[in-house]
């Protein structure tokens, strides 16, 4: 049976598995490289933080629109992101507060606004929020045509502009210090960043669902990291197997019934960060055996 | 009035098995939430609740049971795995803690799902009510638990209070005076994985961090010594409780959604009008200064 | 000649595979005043983390009155550097000092009236008492090295290891340290400080450990106080000027 499934998958007999390819390597590609450059800069967990956070955009759009209309929904979806890293910002400035516990904090109400509005819908008279819950896990199946050449637009424009910015944000995310003596406006760069992170968060929540958008950002790059020693080389790496690992996720999800598409590509990812751990040049396990008398030195990025 | 606050009582007896299951948790994840937030371990404890989840079923595919003791084991097993992977990958020099949290975290919650949408389908593990959390349909197991698991926790940290306070706040000096630090460490870990499962019927895997974090930093903003950021970080549990239960029950919506709201609008109260450390004062303290 | 109050032999320290103190050795009297001298990154707050039992050693050992010190240290008292805590803690400067007897009331034990004795007469001797129920945060760098000083002294112990007390306080701060030191080295304890400031060195210090990753001297600081000795302590990075016979010297 799964091997029956798999042949239709390549068969590309439905017009729906060749969008939900193309969006969950969307995804992978897009998030790899916004990915990198935030793993780099040590903002990981914004990620994770703005996927959640988008939750109740989605929810709200909804309850405005009325009904579920793609484009409504990843607007609501962008507003709350924006919000929230915006809140992220201002809660991790100033005496007594812990940059940690913002993200936190923003991550877990703004997803307990999510399922308070979520929980409405499901019980308010409209009673249509079936397809809601696919944005939790993602679903990349119920992408239609003209939505993933919208997202597909969005994602090349996203990396048009970070490729056109690939110096300063080098800079950034290599030395901070640095960047900011030779002139580069480093805060309006971050918040940059954080734009682009939110972007990508929300062109990706459908494929791959809100709750594990941020295994899309970190773990690639992560993998990258093992296998390159020069950010080009990470980036490259990351975008080629966040693509990969989209790619197969979508597959997976197709054959195995009732996997989602979002867990699957991140188990994917997680797979070739297993095997980038092991077996990466730089940093690898199997390289790190101790030599009696050698002594390894940090390797610099 | 009288009868909008009496009457949800009058209802059925779900809604003081909610209250009090949910007070309970909620109070033990406050004080937990004081030393995991002191000691920057916040999204640690996001990580681990997050963890739970493949715990829980794990313990379910070894054993084929969901009894209570099974549900820690199985979450604590697996909540120390992905602690000590978190470690372990942050040590290597090309991966930062918070990129190590966030690979393992995800993966192991990612595979947690697939398992309980494949292999563990046809068991009563109810997904939804694992991730969201049903506050007002406590089931007689989560009821125990949680009346099992908060007064021993709460004990614990009472016991161990001046281990906890001194490692959180140096360290260095706790390992000097012989206070065996990393043990403390992974007891607090194991505490928060056990009180978050205990906590999962009632406000859900992903909802439990914001019990954890929030009043600890709302309390941070109102206190100077410990013992009164505990006292505060409890206060905010009881008060998000009370309010966010009615509140749900008001407009028919997720109790622990609502829990989690007037938490973080309570934390957003301290934020800006907190007496010595909110923005408010700050501000017109800068400005004073400034004019003087 | 009577058991050193510390004996190191053949200490070697690494992070990540990569040594930072090699093969140290050295030996401390009972009764002194020690500094430990060396460039930034020379290994000193590592030897003192090994000291404390804060890190393991990948050779070599440490006998703290001829006994490893593994199973002596409730006999080390410890003050870390100041920068090394959370300054927005809840915690008041009392509460710090009230720590320093957790080691000998245990978990659960309540403060009898000899603990309570304890804190109040270290705080006495650092001239703290009237800050006691501030926060930590709330207090100035010289005062909040106070705290951890009278902290140590409220925990009592032979051996009292500091890693940069006089960093970022002021000059009565490092006086009245100063002071409290010298008393507890003239009640016959021992007193390991790191420091850095080169002038006062001489006027500070009984045993001079300098230290450049190894062992580049240890002895009586008239003895080890030599412009060659620091110049091999610090390469290029010291100017000394002699004039008559009297130094200044300053590390840049």
């Amino acid at each position: 049976m799964y091997l029956q499934r798999a042949q239709e998958f390549f068969a590309f007999q439905y017009d729906f598995v060749a969008h939900a390819l193309g969006a969950s390597v969307l995804v992978g590609v897009v998030c790899g490289l916004v990915g990198s450059f935030l793993v780099l800069r040590g903002f990981s967990l914004m990620g994770d933080a703005i996927g959640h956070a988008t939750l109740p955009g989605v929810a709200a759009a909804f309850l405005v629109v009325g009904h579920q209309h793609p484009a409504a929904l990843l607007t609501g979806a962008l507003v709350s992101a924006v919000i929230a890293a915006f809140t992220v910002g201002v809660f991790s400035r100033g005496p007594r507060v812990r940059s940690d516990a913002a993200i936190g904090i923003v991550l877990s109400v703004f997803f307990g606004i999510g399922i308070v509005l979520l929980a409405f819908i499901q019980t308010s008279a409209t009673g249509m929020q079936a397809g809601l819950t696919q944005f939790l896990f993602g679903n990349a199946a119920a992408i239609t045509g003209p939505q993933l050449q919208v997202l597909a637009v969005i994602g090349v424009v996203l990396c048009v502009l970070i490729g056109l910015h690939y110096r300063p944000l080098a800079l950034l995310v290599f030395d901070e210090g640095f960047a900011r003596s030779v002139g580069i406006k480093t805060t309006r760069l971050e918040v940059g960043l954080l734009a682009a992170l939110s972007v990508a968060v929300v062109i990706s929540i459908q494929a791959v669902g809100v709750i594990l958008v941020a295994a899309m950002l970190i773990i690639p790059p992560s993998t990258g990291r093992f296998l390159a020693g020069r950010l080009p080389g990470v980036i490259a790496w990351s975008m080629s197997l966040g693509g990969l690992s989209g790619a197969l996720g979508a597959f997976i999800s197709y054959v195995f019934e009732g996997v989602a598409t979002g867990p699957a590509m991140v188990l994917v990812a997680t797979a070739f960060f297993g095997l980038a751990l092991v077996f990466g040049p730089r940093g690898g396990l199997v390289w790190q055996v101790r030599l009696p008398g050698a002594r390894r030195s940090r390797e610099a990025l | 009035m009288i009868t909008w606050l009496v009457d949800p009582w009058m209802w059925g007896d779900w809604m003081w098995r909610g209250m009090l299951t949910v007070n309970l948790v909620a109070i033990a994840c406050a004080v937990l939430g004081v030393f995991l937030y002191l000691r920057r371990m916040s999204l640690l404890a996001d990580a681990l609740a997050h963890v739970a989840l493949p715990g829980i079923v794990a313990a379910f595919l070894v054993s084929g049971s969901l009894d209570g003791p099974v549900m820690l084991a199985g979450a604590v097993v697996v909540g120390l795995l992905a602690a000590g992977s978190i470690e372990t990958l942050s040590r290597r020099p090309n991966i930062r803690s918070d990129a190590a949290i966030g690979i393992v975290f995800t993966s192991f919650f990612a595979l947690g799902v697939i398992l309980l949408s494949t292999v563990v389908r046809d068991a009563h593990i109810d997904t939804h009510c694992l991730i969201f959390g049903d506050v007002l349909g406590i089931s007689d197991r989560a009821l125990w638990l949680v009346l099992t698991v908060v007064p021993v926790v709460l004990g614990l940290v009472a016991i161990f209070y001046r281990w906890l306070t001194a490692s959180s706040f140096d360290p260095r000096f706790a390992a000097a005076v012989g206070i065996p630090v990393v043990a403390v460490n992974y007891g607090l870990m194991t505490a928060v994985t056990v009180t978050a499962v205990a906590g999962f019927e009632a406000v859900g895997a992903i909802l439990v961090i914001a019990l954890i974090i929030v009043p600890a930093a709302t309390a941070h903003l109102l206190a100077d010594r410990l013992v009164t950021m505990i006292a505060w970080s409890i206060v905010h549990a009881i008060v998000s409780c009370w309010v966010g239960l009615y509140l749900a029950i008001a407009i028919n919506t997720s109790a622990a959604g609502a829990i989690v709201v007037v938490g973080g609008a309570l934390y957003l109260l301290a934020f800006l009008f907190a007496p010595r450390h909110g923005r408010v004062v700050g501000m017109w303290r800068t400005r004073s200064r400034r004019e003087a | 000649m009577t058991v050193s109050a510390m004996e190191v032999k053949g200490l070697t320290l690494s992070y990540d595979d990569t040594a930072v103190v090699e093969e140290v050795s050295f030996a401390i009297q009972p009764g002194q005043l020690v500094g430990v001298v060396g460039p930034n990154g020379a290994g000193k707050s590592t030897l003192i983390k090994a000291i404390v039992g804060a890190m393991k050693p990948d050779a070599g050992s440490i006998l703290l009155s001829g006994d490893p010190a593994a199973d002596k240290l409730s006999a080390l008292t410890y003050v870390p550097q100041r920068g090394a805590v959370d300054w927005d803690f809840p915690i008041t400067a009392g509460e710090v000092v009230r720590q320093g007897r957790f080691q000998s009331v245990g978990l659960l034990r309540r403060f009898a009236a000899e603990d309570r004795d304890a804190v109040a007469t270290a705080m006495k001797s650092v001239a703290i008492t009237d800050l006691a129920d501030r926060q930590i945060g709330a207090l100035s760098g010289g005062q909040q090295q106070r705290v951890f000083l009278a902290r140590a002294l409220a925990q009592g112990g032979d051996i009292f290891v500091m890693d940069e007390p006089f960093a970022g306080v002021d000059a009565a701060t490092e006086s009245a340290i100063v002071d409290v030191l010298r008393a507890l080295r003239d009640e016959g304890k021992t007193v390991i400080v790191v420091h850095h400031d080169l002038a006062t060195v001489c006027d500070y210090f009984d045993h001079l450990i300098l230290l450049n990753r190894k062992i580049i001297a240890s002895g009586p600081t008239r003895e080890v106080f030599t412009a060659e000795n620091l110049r091999q302590t610090y390469g290029g990075q010291v100017a000394i000027f002699t004039d008559d016979g009297a130094e200044a010297i300053g590390a840049g």
